[in-house]
């Protein structure tokens, strides 16, 4: 009887299960022979290495001869093609007409590796996010300005495909704001981001995509290989899994702890100073204390009060809330005060300058000065326009005296170099936060996954 | 009426020097004397752009600042040296070093001001 059901277990699956795996991305970058990516290239083909027999194809770079090497190095048996747009939508094509003519089975598994630039979720209804293809240089990181791109929606179709087939798929986004593929993931599909979508990925040793790539072999499954490298690194991003326990603690802790997790060197200065802006205009101050609030009484609520877990972290999110609230109301201030925004006019020998108070405060008279004397006139009328902005100079100097004493505004000339040290200290601060940010991920998703009987289709995911 | 459908036929034929307004961001510096700007300091894609007299009390407060605003260039795809039109706003602003391409974003196509 028992070697009857060993038979018929046998009989009821293909005898031959494929892993198909392919490896896309490395687009974006600017013109020379090498590129970011070039060690994941290294470490994927390692990985390829470990699993022979599997179906593999490269899609990767195009236009840097040294990236390109890596490639036909790293992967001899796949040939690269360049990762364009075109090809990208051959790539699906065909995984979707192998799922639906029966040549990729449910016995068998496909990941599709994508280590590329990526963009934050456009507005009007995308439910993922953009990512690099080849072609074009990155000018901004958080849109792919400069950069050719394809979205990854075009993924959905094939998510669906599997689901309804019972095949095994994983999408592992390493890209900027891959949290934004999270949404890919249904009971069949496990999707793996290294960052969350409102932030950066990294590149390079020791950071999550580099770790999780090293920790890739034969027999381990996904979730557990997510789960041993997130404590690994501690830059200020925000790995991701879809597993229903992962999904829980992502959503309890993301939204709390987005802001914590800008910073000013590792992240573009521009999305820290944006969200203080965006807060200023939403007038979302009081918010951001009640959201305070509600991440403290989380950590109280998870850690063990005796030994107080979650004490530096606590400590960490109330400075950079000071920090924050010193940030706003320095911008706040300054582009609001009356003061200086009030304009006057001054004029000489028929000619007016208009300034502004805090063009006023700013400006370095004398060298104006020296600037309108010293200018080259060609003509008459441009002689006597230079006499008259001189003339006007001087008369700005009581003004410029009157702001200066002033203290609600006589620190904007410094406000150019002070305002970016202060962003300058929330890098130190956001690192502690992610440091911190892993162990209260972990403690949480031990409490959440414990007793968990829902269907993990991370877990399933066996290289 | 003969004289009427000449104008309208011949009118619209007529050229235009052409235009284009921009928005940029970028370092004001003191340079032999006179103000310039510079976009995307220390970059393979470095400009710089002068101005005309007009608009050099304008640029005034802002030297040895970084600046953003709006000006007016002849050229639809503008080199280093590129002479400003016009000078129509400006204010300050912070660097902003992963996002160059802010530095000059071209914005509509206008007829040339008479400078």
């Amino acid at each position: 009887m028992i070697n009857l059901t060993i038979l018929l277990a046998i009989f009821s699956f293909p005898l031959f299960a494929a892993n198909h795996v392919a490896f896309l991305g490395g687009g974006g970058e600017p013109q020379g022979s090498k590129t970011i990516f070039d060690q994941d290239v290294k470490r994927f083909g390692n990985f390829v290495e470990r699993m022979p027999g599997a179906n593999v194809t490269v899609s990767f770079n195009g236009g840097h001869s040294g990236t390109e090497g890596k490639l036909a190095e790293n992967f001899p048996a796949s040939p690269n093609t360049p990762f364009t747009a075109t090809n990208f939508e051959a790539l699906v094509s065909r995984y979707e007409s192998d799922i639906q003519a029966g040549r990729i089975n449910s016995a068998d598994q496909l990941m599709l590796y994508i280590d590329t630039h990526g963009a934050e979720q456009s507005p009007g209804g995308q439910t993922t996010h953009n990512i690099a293809t080849t072609g074009g240089s990155i000018a901004n990181f958080d849109n792919l300005a400069g950069a050719r791109s394809v979205s990854l929606d075009r993924l959905r179709n094939l998510t669906t495909l599997a689901e309804a087939r019972g095949i095994r798929l994983a999408i592992i986004d390493v890209s900027c704001h891959s949290g934004a593929s999270q949404s890919l993931a249904n009971s069949k599909t496990c999707v793996i981001s290294a960052t969350g979508p409102r932030h950066y990925g990294f590149a390079g040793s020791g950071t999550f995509s580099s770790n999780f790539i090293n920790r890739m072999r034969p027999g381990r499954n996904l979730n557990d290989i997510f789960h041993s490298v997130r404590d690994d690194s501690a830059d200020t991003d925000f790995p991701m899994i879809s597993s229903p326990a992962g999904k829980d603690v992502q959503d309890q802790i993301y939204p709390l702890l987005t802001r914590f997790l800008y910073d000013y060197e590792r992240n573009s200065p521009s999305k820290l100073r944006g969200d203080i802006i965006n807060s200023i205009s939403t007038n979302s101050c009081e918010q951001e204390n009640e959201s305070l609030a509600t991440l403290i009484n989380l950590l109280n609520n998870v850690e063990n009060v005796t030994n107080e877990n979650f004490r530096r972290l606590r400590e960490a999110v109330s400075e950079y809330q000071v920090l924050r609230t010193t940030m706003q109301n320095q911008l706040r201030g300054m582009i609001t005060n009356p003061v200086l925004t009030e304009s006057r006019q001054f004029c000489h020998g028929g000619r007016c300058f208009t300034y502004s108070g805090k063009e006023v405060i700013a400006m370095d008279i004398p060298a104006a000065v020296a600037v309108a004397n010293q200018a080259g006139v060609n003509t008459p009328s441009q002689a006597a326009f230079y006499q008259s902005w001189a003339n006007t100079l001087n008369q700005l100097a009581p003004w410029k005296a009157q702001l200066l004493a002033n203290p609600a505004v006589a620190n904007f000339p410094n406000y150019f170099h002070n305002y970016p040290d202060l962003e300058r200290q929330s890098e130190r601060l956001a690192r502690r936060i992610s440091k911190e940010e892993r162990r209260l991920y972990r403690e949480m998703h031990e409490q959440a996954s414990a007793s968990d009987q829902r269907p993990n289709p991370c877990k399933d995911f066996r290289l | 009426m003969k004289y009427f459908f000449f104008l309208f036929l011949v009118l619209p034929a007529h050229a235009k020097n052409v235009c284009f307004n921009y928005q940029f961001e970028g370092a004001v510096k003191t340079l032999s004397g006179k103000y310039i700007l510079i976009t995307q300091s220390d970059t393979r894609s470095e400009r710089k752009f002068e101005f005309d007299h007009q608009d050099i009390p304008k640029l005034a407060p802002y030297a040895g600042k970084h600046a953003k605003g709006e000006f007016i260039l002849p050229e639809e795809n503008p080199v280093s040296g590129t002479r400003v039109l016009s000078l129509t706003k400006i204010d300050f602003g912070t660097p902003d070093p992963l996002n160059h391409e802010k530095a000059l974003v071209k914005l509509n196509q206008i007829e040339c001001p008479k400078i």
